[in-house]
C-alpha cells in the first residue's frame, strides 16, 4: 500500500508547521511509522527518493524531479537522490542549461560516494546532448560506466543498458567526426561489415553508400532506431 | 755606441774589414738550445743565413758555433736581441798549427747588438764564441746569431700543400669549411710556422686576404665570404720568418651566394567542369636549382570553387604534403622533403589539388600561387617566378545528393543528433526539425559532413527532419522522420 504523501513543494509556514507538530508528537511519545505515513509531509529521504523513481519508472519524471529534490530537502547528504536528481533533469532536459544541471546533479551525486555505473551512465547521456566539448566526457563516462558494470542495466529504465552506453560512446565519436571510431565502437552493438577503404563493404541495410562517412552515418542511423534508449 | 773595438789581423791572414752596425731587434723565437757547446771542439755548426737561438743561462757560459766554407766572399756575423751585454769572437782553425787563431771580435756594450762584417779571404772551419761580458747573462732571454758566410749552405725555404678546398667544391656564403693544408719546412719546427691565407674570385688573378700568421695546425676554418663565383682559389702562404712558400687550389670551387641564382617557375594547371563537380589542378615545379621545400598560397575565388584536398604527385612524390584553406580563399600548401632527399632540377608536376567546382555555369576563378618560398638544401630561399593557372564552370550543374543521419540519445530519446552528408560541398544549407529552423555546423570539411543536437518536447512522437542544400547552381534535398 503506498503512503500518502504532502505535496513536493509547499510554503515555508506551512513547512515549520508541520515540523513543530512532529516536535510536539514526538515529546508526546506517541509517535509510530504508520501514524507517519499516514502524514503526508513525513518522510526520510530515503522514502523521498523510492517515491521519486516510482515516479521516475512511471515516465512522472517532473513528479520524480519534485520528489528527488525534497529528499534532498530532508538530507542533503543523501547521495541516491542527486543520482535520481540527474536522471530527472536528463529526461526533462530541453536546453544546455537542463542538461548542465543533470551532469551537476550527477557530480553532486559521485561526490557524496554514489559510486555505481548508474551515474557516469546518466552523466555520459547528458554529456552527449551538451555536445561540442563534451562529447570528450561523454565518451569517458559511458566507457566508465560500462567498466563499473560490463552486464550494465539501468534498473528504472531497464531498456537503457550496456548496448545504450556503447551506443553514447559511438554517437559521440561520431559528433567528433571521428567515423572510424564510431564504426568501431557500433560494431559491438551490431556488426556492419563495413570497411574503411573497401567501397565495396559501403553497404546499410542493402543500401550502398558512395563513402566511408556516409555508411558509417547510415549504420548508426540504423542502431539509433534499433536499440537506441 | 761600442765601448771597445778590437781590430786584428794575424799577419799571415788577409785583411779582415769589420764594421758594428747598430741593429733592430729580431723578433723571431727560436726554442732550441745547442748545450754542450761550451768548447770549440764542442761547437754547433750553423747553417749560412738562418738564425739560431740560443742562452747564456749562467755567469760564465761560453756557447761555440762554428761553419766550413772552401769559398771565399762576404762574411756577415749577427748577435741580437740580446738581454744583457754579450760579446762575439770569430776563429779561424789554423791547420798548420792545429789550433784556433783569433780573427775578429765586436765587443759593443750594453745589450747592444754586435756585428762582424766584411771579406773573408780564408777557407775552412771558423769558431764563433758568444760570451757574457764580466760573466754577463740572462736565465730568462735568448740572443740570436746569424752568420752568413760564402759557400754556406743558405736558409731552406719551407713548403705548404693546400690539401682543400682543391677544386669542385660548392660551398654556401656563410658557412663555415676548413682549409686544410700541410707546411713543412727543413730547418724551422713545424709550431713555429706561420700560416696566411687568401682566396680569389677570379681564378687566382687577385687575391684577397682571409686571415695573416695563423699557426700551424693543419687546418683554419672559414667562414666563406657572399662572394659568388665560380671561379674560387684559395692560396696558403708559409712563413719561416725569412723565406716563404704557397700553394693556391689546383681547380676553382664555387661560392654560392646567401640567395642561389637560378630559374624556377611555379606554375598552376587549368582545369573545367560543370557545377557540382570536383576537379583536379596540377602544380608544377620547373626548377634549376636543387629544391627542399616549397610554401605557397594559392588564392582562388571562394564564390566559384572550394578546396576538397590535395596530394604530392609525380616529381614531388616523395615530398610530405599539407594543405589548408586560410582567410577563406587560399589554399595554403606546403611540400618540403622529411629525409635527406632533395627534388632535383627538372620540370614537371609536383602536386595535385582538388577543388569542387560550385559557381555558376560561365564563372571562373585564377589560381594564383602567391607568398612562394622555395628553399634549397641548406635552408637558403631561391628565386622563384610563379604562373597563375585557372578554373572555369561550363556544362549543366550537377546538383548535391544530401544523406541524414538522425541519432537518438539513448538516454533520452528526444534528444537527437542531426548528421546532413553532402555529395559535395554547399553553397548553402537549410535543415529544419519538425518545423523549426536547425543551425547546422560543419564538423568534416573534406566530406561535407554537418551537424547539430535538437530537444524535441517530451510529449513529442517524432521529428521530421528536411534539408535542401545547394552547390553551385545545383540544388539537393532529404527528408528523414525519427519516431520516439
Amino acid at each position: 500500500m503506498k503512503p500518502r504523501i504532502r505535496p513536493a513543494r509547499q510554503g515555508g509556514a506551512l513547512r515549520y508547521a508541520q515540523t513543530a507538530l512532529l516536535i510536539f508528537l514526538s515529546l508526546q511519545g506517541c509517535s509510530s511509522d504508520r501514524e507517519r505515513a499516514a502524514a503526508p509531509e513525513d518522510h526520510t529521504a530515503v522514502e523521498w527518493t523510492e517515491l521519486a523513481w516510482a515516479d521516475y519508472e512511471q515516465l512522472n519524471y517532473t513528479r520524480a524531479l519534485s520528489r528527488f529534490d525534497s529528499a534532498i530537502a530532508e538530507d542533503a547528504a543523501y547521495g541516491p537522490a542527486y543520482t535520481g536528481r540527474g536522471w530527472a533533469r536528463l529526461a526533462l532536459g530541453l536546453s544546455a542549461n537542463d542538461f548542465m544541471g543533470a551532469v551537476s546533479s550527477f557530480d553532486d551525486a559521485a561526490a557524496r560516494q554514489q559510486v555505481g555505473s548508474e551515474v557516469p551512465a546518466g552523466r555520459s547521456a547528458a554529456r552527449l546532448a551538451l555536445g561540442g566539448a563534451e562529447l570528450a566526457n561523454a565518451i569517458l563516462d559511458a566507457v566508465n560506466a560500462r567498466n563499473l558494470a560490463p552486464q550494465f542495466v539501468f534498473a528504472h529504465r531497464p531498456s537503457f543498458d550496456g548496448k545504450d552506453l556503447r551506443l553514447i560512446e559511438a554517437f559521440a565519436k561520431a559528433g567528433q567526426a571521428d567515423w572510424a571510431g564510431a564504426l568501431s565502437v557500433a560494431d559491438q552493438v551490431e556488426a556492419s561489415g563495413i570497411q574503411q577503404g573497401n567501397p565495396g563493404t559501403y553497404v546499410v541495410g542493402g543500401a550502398a553508400y558512395t563513402t566511408f562517412e556516409g555508411a558509417v552515418l547510415a549504420h548508426l542511423n540504423k542502431l539509433s532506431t534499433s536499440h537506441a534508449g | 755606441m761600442s765601448r771597445r773595438i778590437v781590430e786584428s789581423l794575424r799577419n799571415r791572414m788577409p785583411l779582415v774589414s769589420l764594421a758594428l752596425v747598430l741593429l733592430a731587434p729580431w723578433s723571431l723565437a727560436w726554442a732550441d738550445s745547442f748545450e754542450p757547446n761550451d768548447t770549440w771542439q764542442q761547437a754547433h755548426a750553423i747553417p749560412s743565413g738562418t738564425p739560431v737561438e740560443s742562452w747564456i743561462s749562467v755567469g760564465g757560459d761560453v756557447d761555440w758555433y762554428t761553419f766550413t766554407t772552401g769559398e771565399t766572399g762576404q762574411l756577415t756575423i749577427r748577435l741580437e736581441s740580446l738581454p744583457a751585454d754579450y760579446d762575439i769572437d770569430l776563429y779561424w782553425y789554423d791547420p798548420d798549427f792545429q789550433d784556433l787563431s783569433w780573427i775578429a771580435s765586436s765587443y759593443n756594450g750594453g745589450a747592444q747588438d754586435e756585428l762582424i762584417e766584411g771579406q773573408l779571404n780564408l777557407t775552412g772551419a771558423f769558431y764563433i764564441i758568444v760570451e757574457g761580458f764580466e760573466e754577463a747573462y740572462s736565465d730568462s732571454d735568448s740572443y740570436l746569431l746569424t752568420a752568413s758566410y760564402p759557400g754556406g749552405v743558405v736558409n731552406q725555404p719551407p713548403q705548404v700543400t693546400l690539401t682543400s678546398p682543391n677544386g669542385g667544391q660548392i660551398w654556401q656564403a656563410g658557412s663555415t669549411h676548413a682549409i686544410t693544408y700541410v707546411a713543412s719546412d727543413p730547418e724551422t719546427a713545424p709550431e713555429n710556422l706561420l700560416l696566411s691565407f687568401e682566396y680569389s674570385s677570379n681564378n687566382g688573378v687577385d687575391w684577397i686576404p682571409i686571415a695573416i700568421d695563423q699557426p700551424n695546425t693543419g687546418s683554419f676554418d672559414w667562414t666563406v665570404p657572399d662572394d659568388p663565383t665560380t671561379e674560387a682559389r684559395v692560396r696558403v702562404t708559409v712563413s719561416d720568418g725569412q723565406n716563404q712558400a704557397y700553394d693556391a687550389s689546383d681547380a676553382s670551387f664555387t661560392i654560392q651566394s646567401d640567395t642561389p641564382t637560378g630559374d624556377n617557375a611555379l606554375s598552376m594547371g587549368t582545369g573545367s567542369g560543370p557545377s557540382g563537380a570536383q576537379i583536379a589542378v596540377a602544380m608544377s615545379l620547373a626548377n634549376e636549382n636543387v629544391v627542399k621545400a616549397l610554401q605557397t598560397d594559392i588564392v582562388f575565388d571562394p564564390a566559384v570553387v572550394s578546396y576538397v584536398g590535395g596530394a604530392s604527385t609525380e616529381r614531388g612524390s616523395g615530398m610530405t604534403f599539407s594543405a589548408s584553406v586560410v582567410d577563406g580563399d587560399k589554399v595554403r600548401v606546403v611540400m618540403y622533403y622529411l629525409d635527406q632527399a632533395t627534388l632535383p632540377a627538372g620540370t614537371g608536376t609536383i602536386a595535385s589539388l582538388d577543388f569542387s567546382l560550385i559557381g555558376a555555369s560561365g564563372a571562373q576563378t585564377a589560381l594564383t600561387p602567391t607568398a612562394t618560398v622555395l628553399s634549397d638544401p641548406n635552408a637558403q630561399e631561391l628565386e622563384v617566378e610563379t604562373q597563375a593557372g585557372s578554373i572555369s564552370i561550363a556544362g549543366t550543374a550537377i546538383p548535391p545528393v544530401l544523406q541524414i543521419a538522425a541519432l537518438k540519445n539513448p538516454g533520452r530519446v528526444r534528444t537527437v543528433q542531426i548528421f546532413v552528408l553532402s555529395s559535395q560541398p554547399l553553397n548553402s544549407l537549410a535543415v529544419t526539425a519538425n518545423g523549426t529552423q536547425v543551425a547546422m555546423s560543419q564538423i568534416d570539411i573534406p566530406n561535407h559532413i554537418y551537424h547539430a543536437i535538437v530537444h524535441a518536447a517530451n510529449g513529442a512522437t517524432q521529428l521530421a527532419i528536411a534539408a535542401t542544400g545547394t552547390s553551385g547552381t545545383g540544388q539537393g534535398a532529404a527528408q528523414a522522420v525519427v519516431n520516439f
